[in-house]
């Protein structure tokens, strides 16, 4: 019965991801495609919660969905007004090199998923969130990048007052 | 109550990235304060944070510091010296590109040196997740630092096909690191090391794992630019900032190599048997296509480019040394590498008013501008490999190690991609001695530290030429 229920969770989470992730890529209007993500983002997160890893989900919530995804929709708003999409060109050489690339790389995932002797330990269901153990780690044994990225913030807020001053003048 | 384990610390460890670090922040505090329009206490500060820095390096003890995610040793003290340099030349250079443009502003220093802490922290990297927020630091400043002429409509260019096609790269990147975590279960190089050795599945032909070096092999591949991942490379190098450019084709490349060091001939020689065939293809293609490419160019950078791909096909070939060899001469040619490059773009920088010479544009530059010329040629001429340059003895070793690890045909197609190479380079001092110039072409005043940066470089170009066992004494202390 567990196993039973447990395998169902997991196939509809990954219907659900993949089913979205298609209209995504077939989507007519930037704006399906955009909220077709959403459904990715949000089945990525529960397959993620049904691993026990808790924080990792929400994670991908805060991130994806409330930063990337609005962002994209902004994006789209202030652009095209979600109008249909320009469709790059689908001639006699993007279609034949397309299918190559995904098969081939198709192929050699499924090759390694299988001929792999994946290591499978069994895991205590875990009785505590894991951001206890995130916390404690990023200010022990992982304190190094926890600053270094704090530099690489810092970096990334200069950079882009580089880029973005003075052309708020110059834009319209 | 949870029990902290304070973690050993090791400041001493991180000093050089530290020193710099702070260089960056003083910099961005005097643009706020004091309103440094001329770029001149940026420049000061970034000089004094660099040279403290370099003289930070000398106190590597080869211990693994902060929990093993970075190593202290004589390797990431080299690579430090090498990016120091880098960086340093540039920085000399960037004061009076910068000010003929009016952009000499401390942002450009700023975003300068954290793209150097990047890459030293990536130079020490002990674990993935260390050796990743290094690339980061220094491929968001980079992009950054390509579109700083917002004016510039090909500057733009550069950085936007830079990030685009950057991020993919690093996607890849981290993808194949997630793969040979789930292979291995760690992100830690010397627990990795350890694994393969202990031995207990059959690794190193685990597909995971391969798949996931190749992952890797791809990403830092297109750092480097080897063919066929340098389709970038022409447009960024030539849309940047021509001292921007210098540091793309010096620093950060010597950072990706260092990082291929670390991952491949470092943690995982026991799976040379299938990496090597993929390095083979790719030094073989980078040093064909770079220098094939290169002979056809008529714009000056667009040029060096390519030569600057064709350098990555053979530094590539080192990989194929199985012993320490290999490494060695590698750090070697870095050294050489880091001064022609930076030389001869720094002489692009200072050559004239404006962006984008054509090559015929060079012709008269003798005339006009003697020491611009005569450094010129230098730096040429030791990219082309003469004897008594720090090229010659460069591309020697590694042709050598070639040969001796039997990759005789490899360093064959190496010999004979660089005789190709000798037309390109002569043709630009062909130009500069021998033709009038049709155009007057106003070059940058050499004042100051320009001329400071152009004559160091020389001065290392010829020290290596003429005495290679001045660096080499340093680099036989790697192992």
């Amino acid at each position: 019965m567990d196993e039973w229920l447990s395998s169902l969770v997991f196939w509809t989470l990954a219907a659900v991801i993949v089913g979205s992730a298609l209209i995504t890529a077939f989507a007519r209007t930037l704006v399906y495609a955009g909220f077709a993500l959403l459904f990715t983002f949000l089945g990525v997160m529960g397959l993620y919660l049904y691993l026990a890893a808790d924080f990792l989900g929400i994670a991908q919530l805060v991130i994806y969905v409330g930063g990337i995804l609005v962002l994209l929709l902004f994006g789209v708003m202030f652009t095209q007004g979600g109008g249909l999409m320009k469709q790059p060109g689908r001639g006699a050489i993007q279609i034949p090199s397309a299918v190559m690339a995904v098969g081939m790389a198709f192929v050699v995932l499924l090759h390694v998923v299988l001929y792999t002797p994946w290591p499978v330990m069994a895991v205590e269901r875990a009785a505590e969130p894991t951001t206890r153990t995130i916390g404690t780690l990023l200010l022990t044994k992982y304190l190094l990048p926890f600053e270094v990225a704090s530099v690489l913030l810092l970096m990334a807020l200069v950079g882009a007052v580089v880029l973005a001053r003075r052309e708020a003048k110059e834009q319209k | 109550m949870n029990n902290f384990a304070v973690p050993i610390l090791g400041i001493q460890g991180i000093m050089p990235e530290l020193l710099l670090s702070l260089a960056a922040v003083l910099i961005l505090l005097l643009e706020m304060t004091a309103g440094d329009r001329e770029g001149h206490g940026a420049l000061s500060l970034s000089v004094a944070g660099l040279i403290l820095a370099f003289i930070a390096t000398f106190g590597a003890d080869g211990k693994q510091v902060f929990s093993s995610l970075l190593v202290n040793d004589n390797l990431s003290a080299l690579l430090d010296r090498v990016f120091l340099m880098a960086a340093f030349l540039v920085t000399l250079v960037s004061r009076p590109y910068l000010a003929n443009y009016g952009l000499a502003k401390g942002e450009f220093f700023v975003l300068l040196l954290l793209a150097t802490v990047g890459m030293m922290v990536m130079g020490a990297a002990m674990d993935f997740i260390t050796m990743f927020l290094g690339l980061e630091m220094l491929s968001l400043s980079l992009y950054v630092l390509a579109g700083f002429f917002k004016k510039d409509v090909l500057s733009g260019e550069a950085a936007f096909k830079y990030f685009i096609l950057g991020a993919f790269a690093t996607g890849f990147l981290v993808f194949g690191m997630a793969f040979v975590f789930g292979a291995l279960g760690t992100t830690n190089f010397a627990a990795m090391a350890h694994t393969l050795s202990a031995g207990s599945p059959p690794f190193p032909s685990v597909p995971t794992l391969l798949f996931g070096l190749a992952l890797i092999l791809a990403g830092l591949g297109f750092k480097i630019s080897l063919v066929p991942f340098h389709t970038w490379v022409p447009d960024v190098y030539t849309g940047a900032p021509t001292p921007v450019t210098a540091l793309i084709a010096t620093g950060s490349k010597a950072a990706g190599f260092a990082a291929l060091v670390r991952i491949f001939m470092i943690t995982f020689p026991g799976s040379f048997q299938f990496w090597g065939a993929a390095f083979w293809w790719l030094a073989l293609l980078t040093m064909i296509v770079g220098n094939l490419f290169a002979l056809v160019q008529v714009e000056i950078k667009r040029m060096f480019a390519y030569s600057s791909v064709a350098n990555g096909g053979y530094l590539a070939m080192a990989f194929l040394s199985h012993s320490d060899v290999g490494i060695k001469a590698l750090l070697f040619y870095l050294f050489a590498y880091t001064f022609m490059t930076v030389g001869v773009f720094g002489v692009v920088s200072l050559a004239g008013r404006r962006e984008r010479l054509l090559i015929s544009e060079y012709a008269g530059l003798s005339r006009e501008n003697p020491f611009l010329a005569a450094v010129m040629s230098l730096f040429l001429l030791s990219l082309a490999g003469m004897p008594g340059t720090a090229g010659f003895f460069g591309k020697f070793y590694l042709f050598a190690g070639a040969v001796r690890s039997g990759y005789l045909g490899l360093a064959l197609v190496g010999i004979l991609t660089t005789i190709l190479s000798f037309y390109y380079y002569l043709r630009v001092i062909v130009y500069m001695y021998m033709r009038e110039s049709e155009m007057p072409r106003e070059a940058l005043e050499l004042a100051g530290s320009g001329r400071t940066a152009l004559v160091l470089a020389a001065a290392g170009v010829l020290i290596l030429g003429c005495f290679p066992n001045l660096i080499w004494i340093s680099i036989e202390q790697v192992f």
